[in-house]
């Protein structure tokens, strides 16, 4: 009994060690199916991980909430270091903003959540695009406002270049700025680049009485009423890619890959800071302010310039092996929060800019590229391969089971003179090596198409005209059956 | 019997659907000049149509059909269609490969209508050279994009190390610098920086990365009547010997030889290597986002610039590859497919594809445009043409082409030290090998 | 039957219906495979070279050229591209691949031909290598054999310590194992499959006689799994060899791409055929490698067919 037991579970253990070592290389080979192309390269044995950078932060009431490319988490301050999650996963690229009274609207990828401002507590969710998750990795950040009861959102939208001649889910309201009516809870329509918008990727949003500034990457645009009232791009002063934007009331700063720029409330140029008022670099990719100073936050460091002294004050320098990559800044009350791209928000003191509090986001999902599958089917056309496979196959195995089976009736049921020099000449055929059959094949069909129109290259018929004949050396299975 | 007539039947209709096939053809409407290209782009056919955009709006009368065929199996579909006389119109071949191809004469002869693109002195000196068989006085191809090698350093290891571009701009001084970023041992972004990635004997590159060192060194592969091979004497010698000892004196990791190029750019984009040689497509790639398949915001694209491959005792060369446009003889549209060609070799199409490609033009104007005065890093072009050099255009180097891979392939393996205690790098015998076995093919392509 | 045959003619005549048969595959043979064959056969006493491709049979014929070149001296460009080297590495690239392919099939059939709960499923999981493409397979293992980031390495020097240090496989003398354990993983489960049909077929009595005769298990495989697989076994040696003999695929994929050289440990046959006739253009002499390449393997099969024949043809197959 016990014997039995034994050699009954030695049985299944060695069958199980054996499919995984069998097994392995399958499974290896649908882990690298879903690596990114450079993992694959460089030979990152494992996935590598998404970025966690700090997209963005919001302040209320000494709640801090905070949106990384990969999830909404909100630290309730003074009670727990430890951030509440929100909502997660590949749908958020969240963005949020205080809408009046105590609701806080956040944007995702697909739809606008409205929250309550004090717990966080979702409230309602209002559907924007039905955009499939496959398609979510294409959305890098998003950023969202509010103008008397209407939500705008924009995304950052990178799609590979397979991607960007090709029709794929959610084109139309995906790329624009999605208008969403907050009182009757649905999405309106989306403004694009033919009705003005300078581009359709839209990378800050600030409202500011009753326009919109919506920055893009390529120029800001201001819009009043759903409708693009001025563009202002690089002969306006306003080069390149907006990356932020800030406002104290009387002027307007847009933070762009060239220096902060200055602008009143009709879009004219006020001015431009950069490198050479004492900035750390001259790409600009936060801002904040309080009272005359305005908090600069670029790729290595936070730069403090004083308006009032008109220079910069003070710098907060990391580069090197984890630069502070400052993606985003919050001003509350004697503290600037600083959120880095490597997943950080550290609370600062504003008088002696010393970090009081350092606290990482969350860690974030492995790299696992699903779009991998999706770009099988939309940029190499694997879809049409697959049909042809489909067709070339089923037409061929039944021109060649059909010829099989006339055959080795014929083999087994008769035995005439040559049947045994036919079933060795069907033995010779395997000896030939294919390389032979390359050129003349080719010729052959050459010739078909001269003598008698049929067009054999190029076409289901020459590949099915082959392959059937390829399969003659079926015919010994057909034989045992 | 009956079985018979079905056979018979199922036979003729096939064969008057192929007949009513061919009849259709024939209805009156724009030419179509077929194409054959291979994958130069990410999307190869839609980024060649976009520059032909353009092209297809001010004549009508013609579309151009494009299709994309694999750099693997493009000599076998080249050679089915050279021997069968159907083909494409128009297709690219690789610089190296006209010479092989000419000899065939499946190629039409462009040298009447060279003189209406403004004669051959409007293309670099070097990339012409590959315009048709040496010897035969026959234009068969037209230089489409050069892909000009250079040298990719990472700035920030050159800052930390005090290193500027004169300290890797000759042979001793690439060395010394190679030797510096060895002993320093550094640790940049959290990875160790060895000094020079080069992919060893599983690459297609294998010839090209060698032949700037043989160059460099005053030798090269044939004599100068193209009669013998040569590259077994002193200069060429040395020049190999340079280029191995630096895998041998460990400035290139040993695992570096085993993989190809693809694999080496996308290490050194992520901080391994602090050098290392490539195709100006590599610009673009450190340009382009990571979600778009680029290498933007990587370690190197932060901290890269370009620089010549280092001189060497009798000059600076750099290899010029690239690809040509050939009309084949069977070609049905003669007329209409030069029209494509000569509209490829305008400077706007040339610019328009060396933007989308990430390869240089083959213009010698286009280095005036914007697009290269204008840009940090592609400015160096304008003076990496001027040591262009590429193979003579005769029909022994393409054939021996696999062989001159084997044996330095044969080199990089023994470099690798995989074939046992008492393998040794044999220089000399490898390379008389090679120069034997080059001598008979040679002897045999008259 | 045979001591009184009727006249040829009349016999033929009596068996139209077999002829009639047999015709659709007869044309589809012969313009598949006969009549590229005959051209292949001409093709290798042709000077078919670069120069003269656009000519193709109508190349300068110079006779046994090619062959001589081959077999008789050492100098000639075939010669000195690795051929020999290339026909020893794929000799024993075939016989071990051929044998170890069987010998795992045979050891896993047996293993699974044994009731237990779920052997549907495993029988199914363990066929899966078989399904995978041979170009797949040839890229797949390209990476997992890797020196600094392969998998392989990782495992036996990492995890299970096996190695003291990392070696090269796709560089070197390793490559013969970087070639040989893939075809094989890839190989087995056809065996496995064909193996258990056959154990399926073998009746329980003899081995019930045996048990009672005092076999013991291995006595028992020896004396009756063995003899009575023979068909099974002798079958797949024939088209194994034939199969692993004309391989290409694998070794194409896996040293970068298709690439250089594999090295003289991994260039086998049909790489080295592949690079004479479409790298370097000597088709002619492709094709008389490609010629000898069968008369070798139709050797092989008439051995074949000396040891083997009657048993397959008296069994199941």
């Amino acid at each position: 009994m016990f014997g039995q037991y034994l050699s009954r579970v030695l049985f299944a253990s060695v069958l199980l060690i054996l499919l995984a070592v069998m097994l392995f290389p399958i499974g290896w080979m649908v882990i690298t199916s879903l690596k990114s192309n450079n993992d694959i390269l460089v030979g990152h044995l494992w996935f590598t991980r998404y970025s966690n950078q700090i997209q963005a932060m919001f302040m209320h009431n000494g709640n801090m909430y905070m949106a990384t490319e990969n999830g909404a988490y909100l630290r309730s301050d003074g009670k727990t270091h430890a951030f509440k999650t929100l909502s997660k996963g590949q749908e958020v690229a969240s963005a949020f903003f205080k809408a009046p009274g105590r609701e806080l609207i956040q944007a995702t990828k697909t739809d606008v959540r409205v929250r309550d401002a004090v717990d966080g507590q979702e409230l309602r969710q209002i559907p924007v695009v039905d955009l499939p998750w496959l398609w979510r990795e294409n959305i890098k950040s998003s950023c969202v406002a509010v103008v008397s009861h209407r939500a705008y959102v924009g995304h950052l939208v990178l799609k590979s270049p397979e991607e960007e001649h090709q029709s794929y889910p959610g084109q139309g309201v995906l790329e624009g700025l999605q208008i969403v009516d907050l009182k009757e809870n649905r999405y309106l329509k989306t403004l694009k680049q033919d009705e003005g918008l300078p581009e359709n990727n839209i990378t800050a949003l600030l409202p500011w009485g009753a326009d919109l500034w919506v920055g893009t990457t390529r120029g800001l645009a201001r819009v009043r009423q759903d409708q693009v009232v001025q563009v202002l791009g690089a002969a306006q002063g306003v080069p390149g890619m907006v990356q932020c934007l800030w406002s104290d009331g009387t002027t307007l700063f847009v933070g762009t890959e060239d220096g902060l720029v200055l602008l009143d409330a009709d879009g004219a140029l006020i001015g431009r800071l950069g490198q050479s008022q004492g900035l750390l670099k001259d790409d600009v990719l936060s801002i904040a302010g309080a009272g005359s100073l305005l908090f600069v936050g670029g790729p290595t460091g936070l730069s403090v310039y004083d308006r009032a002294l008109e220079r910069t004050v003070h710098v907060l320098e990391r580069s090197g092996q984890q630069p502070w990559k400052v993606t985003a800044l919050s001003v509350a009350g004697d503290f600037l929060w600083v959120g880095t791209a490597d997943g950080y928000v550290r609370k600062l003191q504003r008088e002696r800019y010393s970090v009081e509090d350092e606290n990482r986001a969350p860690e974030t999902p492995y790299n696992i590229r699903w779009t991998n599958y999706v770009q099988l089917w939309k940029n190499i056309s694997f879809g049409t391969y697959f049909k042809n496979s489909l067709i070339i196959c089923l037409i061929t195995t039944l021109i060649a089971m059909t010829l099989a089976t006339l055959a080795a009736y014929a083999l087994s049921r008769f035995e005439f003179p040559g049947s045994n020099l036919f079933s060795t000449a069907i033995l010779a055929t395997q000896m030939i090596p294919g390389l032979m059959f390359l050129i003349p094949i080719y010729l052959m069909f050459v010739k078909f198409h001269e003598w008698f129109g049929i067009q054999f290259i190029n076409s289901y018929k020459g590949v099915i005209f082959v392959y059937s004949g390829f399969c003659v050396a079926f015919l010994p299975l057909f034989r045992s059956a | 019997m009956r079985r018979y007539w079905v056979l018979a039947l199922a036979c003729l209709l096939l064969a008057s659907t192929g007949c009513k096939n061919k009849n259709n053809q024939k209805t009156e409407g724009p030419v179509t000049v077929r194409m054959w290209i291979m994958p130069n782009s990410a999307q190869p056919a839609n980024d060649l149509l976009e520059v032909l955009k353009p092209f297809h709006d001010s004549h009508p009368n013609i579309r151009v059909e494009v299709t994309s065929i694999d750099w693997g199996s493009a000599k076998d579909k080249l050679n089915s269609a050279a021997i069968s006389g159907v083909g494409p119109d128009i297709t690219q071949i690789g610089s190296t490969w006209v010479g092989l191809l000419s000899a065939t004469r499946a190629l039409a002869s462009l040298s009447e209508k060279v003189p209406s693109l403004g004669g051959p002195d409007i293309f670099l000196p070097a990339a012409w050279t590959s315009s048709g068989l040496e010897g035969s006085g026959e234009i068969t191809s037209i230089p489409w994009f050069v892909d000009a090698r250079v040298l990719y350093y990472r700035t920030d290891v050159f800052e930390k190390l005090g290193l500027t571009v004169k300290d890797i701009d000759t042979w001793e001084n690439f060395k010394t610098t190679l030797d510096k970023i060895k002993k320093s041992q550094l640790v940049l972004q959290g990875q160790t920086v060895d000094p020079l990635g080069s992919p060893g004997s599983n690459d297609w590159n294998i010839l090209h990365n060698m032949a700037p060192w043989i160059w460099a060194s005053g030798g090269d592969l044939l004599n100068s009547d193209h009669s013998r091979a040569v590259f077994n004497q002193a200069e060429s010698y040395q020049g190999v010997s340079f280029f191995l000892g630096l895998a041998i004196d460990g400035y290139i990791p040993k695992y570096c030889l085993e993989l190809n190029t693809a694999q080496v750019a996308a290490k050194f984009n992520e901080g391994a290597y602090a050098m290392y040689f490539d195709t100006p497509a590599q610009i673009k790639n450190l340009e382009l986002p990571i979600e778009k398949g680029g290498a933007a915001g990587t370690v190197a694209a932060r901290n890269y610039a370009v620089a010549l491959y280092p001189a060497g005792p009798s000059g600076r060369y750099t290899f010029f590859g690239g690809s040509n446009l050939a009309v084949f003889k069977a070609c049905e549209h003669p007329a209409e497919a030069w029209e494509v060609i000569a509209y490829l070799a305008s400077k706007p199409a040339q610019i328009a594809y060396a933007n989308a490609t990430g390869f240089i033009p083959a213009r010698q104007d286009a280095f005036a445009d914007p697009f290269f005065t204008e840009h940090p890093k592609r400015k160096i072009f304008i003076e990496a043409v001027k040591y262009g050099r590429t193979y003579p255009c005769v029909s022994a180097i393409g054939a021996a082409e696999p062989a001159l891979m084997r044996h330095f392939g044969n080199l990089w393996a023994q470099v690798s030290g995989t074939f046992g205690p008492k393998q040794r790098v044999d220089i000399h015998k490898e390379l008389d090998q090679a120069v034997q076995e080059l001598n008979i093919i040679i002897s045999e392509s008259i | 039957m045979k001591t009184a045959a009727p006249p040829l003619l009349a016999q033929m005549r009596r068996h139209k219906h077999a002829y009639a048969f047999i015709l659709p595959t007869l044309c589809a043979m012969f313009l598949i495979h006969f009549v590229p064959m005959l051209q292949g056969i001409y093709m290798s006493f042709l000077r078919l070279n670069q120069i003269t491709l656009r000519q193709y049979l109508g190349a300068p014929f110079i006779g046994l050229r090619n062959y001589v070149d081959i077999l008789f001296n050492p100098q000639s460009l075939v010669r000195i591209s690795g051929l020999g080297q290339a026909a020893k590495v794929t000799l024993i690239y075939a016989f071990v691949v051929t044998l170890a392919t069987i010998a795992l099939g045979l050891g896993m059939a047996l293993l699974l031909h044994r009731e237990f709960k779920g052997r549907t499923v495993a029988r199914t999981l363990f066929f899966l290598p078989w399904i995978i493409p041979q170009f797949v397979v040839g890229l797949l293992w390209g990476f997992m054999w890797q020196k600094n980031e392969g998998i392989i390495n990782f495992v036996l020097h990492d995890c299970l310590h096996l190695l003291s240090d990392k070696p090269f496989w796709l560089i070197g003398n390793n490559t013969l194992w970087a070639i040989i354990i893939p075809t094989v993983w890839r190989g087995w489960p056809f065996a496995m499959i064909m193996l258990l049909a056959g154990l399926q077929q073998i009746s329980d009595e003899y081995y019930q006689a045996a048990k009672i005769d005092g076999a013991n298990a291995w006595q028992r495989f020896w004396h009756i799994t063995l003899p009575l697989l023979k068909p099974v076994w002798a079958t797949l040696l024939l088209f194994g060899m034939i199969f692993n003999v004309y391989s290409f695929n694998i070794v194409y994929m896996m040293f970068g791409l298709g690439a250089g050289y594999p090295g003289p440990w991994g260039d086998l046959m049909m790489t080295n055929i592949f690079r004479a006739s479409f790298g370097a253009y000597r088709f002619g002499a492709g094709a008389a490698a490609s010629v000898l390449l069968m008369l070798f393997m139709i050797g092989m099969v008439l051995v074949w067919n000396h040891y083997f024949k009657k048993d397959v043809t008296a069994g199941n197959l």
